[in-house]
């Protein structure tokens, strides 16, 4: 049974070639409408999942199902799923016109219905004028947009986009991060987006999935995954991640205090069952840290020793006593009163969470 | 100032005294190609034409008179026109259309191996072409003799009572032109298929596209520009055939280059032989361009 308003459901889906696994034991859902982010560093199954739900690659056991119907085994020309491909796969020798009627040809439209199914898409891209224009001639971000509205033009029940805007400039793929965003929302239209890139899934997505070695770490929506990462890998992916070695004193209203090896007890949240006397890391990012001037004011004691200028903040590298040789980070603010190598302060731990092992 | 000159400085210090000389080796050495051409190309080709507008009298070298004798005389002959010019262009085009048909299937079989067995199997078909045309002759009788290999296969399932006519027939010859040509047309045809983007057809796929519409729309258009490197390598090559039908066909096969062959050594009538070596090169001439414009007319966005 698959609930109603789920577009992509994947069931136990594992893939390996040879004795490599690059697909182990993948579930997710998709809702009706969602962004869903799929993350995660090269290598770690995040295509192979895009190809699964493409039907490209055909999992060794396990179940996909779009709206609700099961296509595990149907090749992809059966499973009307609008694929963006990295490098956008626009046909070199057919105009824009042709490449966003290919698959409206197929479908048997009648002549004006394409031509006007064919501009309805290109103005969701804002494309308008460039019908008779082939592939080479436009520019990066123009054939972006193509290779969007190709997957717009055959209606498809899902869009799944294999990390669309990696091959754009920095600039131009903050914008398109923006427009696709938008598009996606006026449209209502379901995606699934394969990225690497962490603040593409945050700024993006309203469901990230995290992916490490062909296995799902985390799936969660994006300030979830941020400020409760479940694992270190999760953790150390998304954002700037301090560790810190500790045991679990007792646990209270939801919350366990972590007597932490660099001195003091600090309360942190977790995800998965953990007792008390359990030794345990906990994350702490960079902007739950503040420094306190005095050393002798209560926090962890700790010795500033790197002090990096970043232009509107300061980014001090501490090292806590007893903490090992890593050092734990710290931005602030630039102001008046800044620290220098050597000096002693005191360090404030405002929130951490417990994760396990990757 | 330093006591050791500079990269640039030392570069001068060699140069002037010899600069004029260097300078004319180069040049010399850039033109040799083009004083090849010229000399072994074009001079062969402008003594040709030269012959062919010559009078023939037996027992005397041929004198140049500017006469069209010797074309009136062969494309004005309906026996010639059928028996040499027909057959030559009927077992060109044939062979190259059979050439490009096996040729694609065996290219896109090769093209879509993981690379090193692409790399074998093209080393393979590299190797097909050094082996020498007279012993693959030898080879193909063998195989296509009234008693040879295929017959008395062919006899011993039953399939026939009687052995098949092949060898010194036209079919034989075809068979022969093919086998030489195949290799021609598969070579340009792997890198082309190699190189042509996965996601384009998977990009078909998703929008709907069977394996064979994505094959016609997308696989073969993109490979166009191999598909007529190979049939323009073959078409030319068996055009101009020589060994194939003088060894295969039993003197019965006569495409021009044998005719050309036999005027000459047999009759010792070099000026008509040469005009119909220059009716062979500008038949080729001719059906390549005409192919060319057609081909780029209907396919010229796909390069």
């Amino acid at each position: 049974m698959t609930s109603p308003g789920i577009d992509i459901e994947l069931n136990g889906c594992s893939k390996s070639y040879g004795a490599v696994p690059v697909l182990d034991d993948v579930s997710l859902q998709v809702k009706a409408g969602d962004f869903v982010t799929v993350l995660g560093p090269s290598g770690c199954g995040k295509t192979t999942t895009l190809r699964v739900i493409g039907g490209f690659i055909t999992p060794d056991v396990g179940e996909v199902k779009i709206r609700g119907r099961e296509v595990t085994d149907l090749p992809p020309y059966r499973r009307n799923i609008g694929v963006v491909f990295q490098n956008y796969a626009l046909w070199p020798h057919m105009t824009v016109f042709d490449n966003l009627a290919f698959g409206l040809r197929i479908r048997k439209m009648g002549r004006e219905e394409i031509a006007a199914q064919v501009d309805k898409s290109l103005g969701m891209v804002r494309l308008e004028g460039l019908k008779d224009r082939y592939p080479r001639e436009l520019s990066g971000g123009q054939q972006q947009r193509v290779a969007m509205a190709r997957a717009l033009a055959i209606d498809p029940e899902v869009i799944i986009l294999d990390e669309p805007l990696s091959n754009l400039d920095r600039r131009l793929r903050e914008d398109m991060r923006i427009e696709l965003k938008r598009l996606q929302r006026s449209l209502g239209v379901t995606m699934l987006f394969v990225t690497h890139d962490q603040e593409e899934a945050l700024s993006m997505s309203d469901q990230v999935v995290v992916m490490h070695k062909g296995r799902i770490q985390q799936m969660a929506d994006p300030r979830t995954v941020y400020q409760r990462p479940a694992t270190a890998f999760v953790a150390r992916f998304l954002g700037n991640a301090n560790f810190l070695a500790g045991r679990i004193e007792r646990i209270e209203g939801g919350a366990a205090l972590v007597a932490l090896d660099a001195g003091g007890v600090t309360p942190a949240a977790f995800s998965s069952p953990v007792r008390a006397g359990d030794p345990v890391r906990i994350v702490v990012r960079p902007e739950w840290l503040s420094i306190l001037r005095d050393p002798a004011a209560g926090g962890i004691r700790a010795q500033v020793r790197e002090v990096i200028y970043e232009g509107a903040s300061i980014r001090y590298g501490l090292a806590f006593p007893y903490a090992g040789e890593d050092l734990v980070f710290v931005h602030e603010l630039v102001g008046a009163n800044t620290l220098n190598p050597g000096d002693e302060v005191s360090v404030n731990v405002s929130n951490a969470v417990i994760v396990t092992e990757d | 100032m330093s006591a050791t000159p500079s990269l640039s400085q030392r570069i001068d210090v060699v140069a002037p005294e010899n600069e004029g000389l260097w300078r004319l080796l180069s040049r010399c050495a850039m033109a040799t190609p083009f004083v090849f051409v010229l000399v072994f190309f074009f001079g062969p080709l402008v003594w040709l034409v030269l012959t062919s507008l010559s009078t023939h009298e037996l027992g005397s070298a041929p004198r140049l008179t500017f006469s069209l004798e010797h074309y009136r005389s062969y494309l004005g002959d309906p026996f010639f026109l059928i028996n040499s010019v027909w057959t030559t262009v009927r077992l060109a085009v044939l062979s190259t259309l059979f050439a490009l048909v096996i040729g694609y299937v065996l290219a896109y079989y090769i093209a879509e191996l993981p690379v090193r067995q692409r790399g074998l199997l093209t080393s393979f078909t590299v190797v097909s072409l050094a082996v020498n045309i007279v012993i693959r002759v030898f080879g193909l009788n063998v195989l296509l003799t009234n008693n040879g290999l295929l017959n008395s296969s062919l006899i011993w399932l039953g399939l026939i009572d009687r052995p098949l006519r092949i060898m010194y027939t036209e079919t034989g010859v075809l068979i022969g032109l093919v086998q030489i040509a195949v290799p021609y047309v598969v070579l340009p045809l792997i890198g082309m298929l190699a190189s042509i983007d996965p996601a384009l057809r998977e990009a078909a796929a998703s929008v709907g596209a069977s394996k064979m519409r994505t094959f016609w729309t997308v696989t073969f258009p993109l490979s166009i520009p191999g598909v007529i490197a190979g049939t323009l390598i073959v078409f030319t090559l068996n055009a101009a055939a020589f060994a194939i039908p003088a060894m295969m066909g039993g003197g019965r096969v006569r495409m021009m280059g044998m005719m050309a062959y036999q005027q000459a050594s047999i009759n010792g009538n070099f000026p008509f032989a040469a005009a119909v070596g220059i009716c062979l090169f500008l038949l080729s001439l001719i059906i390549t361009i005409v192919y060319l414009y057609v081909v780029n007319r209907k396919f010229k966005a796909a390069r």
